[in-house]
């Protein structure tokens, strides 16, 4: 009974999103490991295509969602089977529509009973857990990745299509790096040309330099002291003298 | 640092930007005139044309300090600047002589130009050294501000006996600071020697700044230590007074240069070098250091016709000739030797 409520209450959510959305989750869902997810997922598009369902079947889902208690899974497992008897009604009559559908029915009716018992948590859900599927669909999406060994890759875990860039991105970067390098190099190199660091002690050359500036220094002092040493001898007050001072 | 009067709409593109206050200051402390000789002290404007890497601004800045206190330090150029808004403000500030540096062709060029229509040298500085460079070398750098606030003193070396154009080169470097007069100047004036030898054999033009320091002669280290120090010196150890002063020290290996280098001073110098003692002369780099090649000299400002190298005109033998004689003319002979050419007053005092 639990079954049939949860499945119309999943179907305004379901027909909010994209088809297209529903219909990679199916193909997603193939590989899934619960069928009864498969059957779940075929009859998602198809219940979107179906009519509003009646007020009388609202109004039982309404009741099936109050009453719902997920202890009662055994139950509803039995009653389940019996719903599914009722589902398989309209996607019957969707079956010109979509191949993959009927396949997904077909192979649905055949593992139903089969994985009725392992489908028991879903079906037991029903609409409810038509979002919650959704969700568990995602988790058990999640748990293959985080399980997944990842190879050991300098360039950490990316998706396998960016991984390609990255790495082309990466070598351009290194690529770049050298003869950005060297230009940067030869231009610092080429202003610092004549730059010459004198060394700690002085070079004869040096020496022979600052000789010359010293006898040079010495000439002009001995040439001051020359004309202005007289001076000082003469003696200012005597006239004579005065004149020349 | 900019005065309020000077905002930015009066210059006009007239040239470099010389801020109010430092026009005033050099207006007062640079006066135009000598006061003792009536003769045009020469100012200088250095300053760089073209793009030029950050060691060579280093070199610009030393150079300013070469040349101070009669040049602009803090002379601010824009890339809009052209040679000749330089020379108009040049005329006004009584600014005679032009140092440019650049760089083409990543090779750094100096070129010293006579304002307004002198010559120009243009060399090639093949070596250089900042002045930074050479206080780290040194054990005891010495540069004492002071030491600015007089023109250096100029020594040339070498360019005697090699003609054109060397001679004019000599006159150029005598005439870049002003004339020093024996019979008046101070020797505590002359505080710094900028040298100039020429190498024939190479052909390159060293340059070198010094710092002079008089050290008394006759006196032991002891005592002029405690004349600088102004400080008792530690005489726990010592016995007797006359320890301190008999002990045996070590000799300093320069004293031996230094009997090569006295002087007798006429003056005063300062409290440790008197008036009729020997003092020694002792030159310590500061400044930048260059090794310069002349590669062209021109007869205009960095414009006219091309006087070194003499340009080969092929089978025109006699334009050749006439064109040496043109340059020998234009330049006045002017003997010198290997003395200190500071000014013309030198020369009969020698005599």
């Amino acid at each position: 009974m639990a079954a049939a409520g949860p499945q119309a209450v999943s179907a305004p959510p379901s027909a909010a999103a994209p088809n297209s959305g529903k219909r990679k989750r199916a193909a997603k869902g193939k590989g899934g490991k619960s069928k009864k997810k498969k059957l779940a997922r075929s009859d998602e598009p198809i219940r979107r295509r179906a009519n509003k369902p009646s007020a009388k079947f609202l109004k039982l889902l309404k009741k099936r969602a109050r009453d719902y208690n997920s202890d009662d899974d055994e139950e509803e497992g039995e009653e389940g089977e019996q719903q599914r008897g009722q589902r398989e009604r309209p996607p019957r009559r969707r079956n010109d529509d979509h191949d993959d559908d009927e396949e997904g029915d077909l192979s649905g009716d055949d593992d139903e009973e089969a994985a009725s018992s392992s489908g028991d948590e879903a079906g037991g859900g029903g609409g409810v857990t038509r979002f919650e599927e959704g969700c568990r669909a995602f988790r058990v999406a999640f748990q293959k990745i985080m399980s997944k060994k990842l190879p050991d890759d300098p360039l950490g875990p990316i998706l396998s299509a960016h991984k390609k860039l990255v790495a082309a991105k990466l070598a351009e970067e290194v690529d770049e790096r050298k003869p950005k390098s060297e230009a940067r190099k030869e231009k610092r190199a080429a202003a610092e040309k004549g730059h010459v660091l004198p060394k700690d002690h002085l070079e004869t050359h040096d020496k022979e330099l600052i000789k010359i500036a010293t006898q040079g220094v010495v000439r002009l002092f001995n040439a001051v002291s020359k004309a202005q040493k007289p001076r000082n001898d003469l003696n200012p007050s005597s006239t004579r003298d005065a004149k020349a001072v | 640092m900019r005065h309020p009067k000077s905002g930015r709409g009066k210059r006009r593109g007239r040239g470099p930007r010389i801020p109010a206050a430092v026009l005033r200051k050099q207006q007062a402390a640079a006066p135009n005139v000598d006061q003792v000789t009536g003769a045009k002290i020469p100012k200088s404007f250095v300053f760089s044309r073209g793009k030029i890497p950050s060691t060579l601004r280093h070199l610009q800045q030393d150079l300013r300090k070469v040349m101070l206190p009669y040049t602009a330090l803090n002379l601010k150029e824009k890339k809009r600047n052209n040679l000749k808004d330089f020379l108009n403000v040049a005329g006004p500030l009584g600014v005679t002589h032009f140092m440019i540096l650049s760089n083409p062709k990543s090779l750094p060029h100096l070129r010293m130009a006579k304002t307004p229509q002198g010559p120009t040298y243009t060399f090639q500085i093949e070596e250089y050294a900042l002045a930074a460079d050479i206080a780290n070398s040194q054990k005891r750098p010495r540069c004492p501000p002071g030491i600015f606030k007089n023109s250096p003193l100029v020594v040339l070396s070498g360019f005697t006996g090699h003609g054109e154009p060397y001679k004019s080169l000599v006159q150029y470097f005598q005439y870049m600071v002003p004339a020093i007069d024996p019979n008046t100047v101070k020797l505590s004036t002359c505080q710094r020697v900028l040298l100039l030898k020429y190498d024939k054999e190479k052909g390159i033009v060293d340059f070198r700044h010094y710092s002079i320091k008089l050290q008394p002669v006759g006196v032991s280290r002891k005592i002029r230590k405690l004349m600088q120090n102004n400080q008792v010196p530690d005489l726990r150890d010592l016995k007797d007074v006359s320890d301190y002063m008999t002990k045996a020290g070590y000799g300093s290996e320069s004293e031996v240069d230094d009997e090569a280098a006295t002087v007798s001073l006429v003056s005063d110098v300062d409290k440790l070098n008197r008036a009729s003692r020997k003092s020694a002369v002792r030159l310590q780099e500061i400044g930048p250091r260059m090794t310069m090649r002349l590669v062209k000299v021109e007869s205009g400002l960095c414009s006219g016709d091309v006087l070194y190298p003499v340009p080969v005109v092929k089978g025109e033998q006699t334009e050749e000739e006439t064109e040496g004689q043109e340059a020998e003319d234009d330049e006045s002979a002017d003997g010198s030797e290997d003395e200190p050419e500071d000014g013309s007053q030198d020369d009969t005092e020698d005599e």
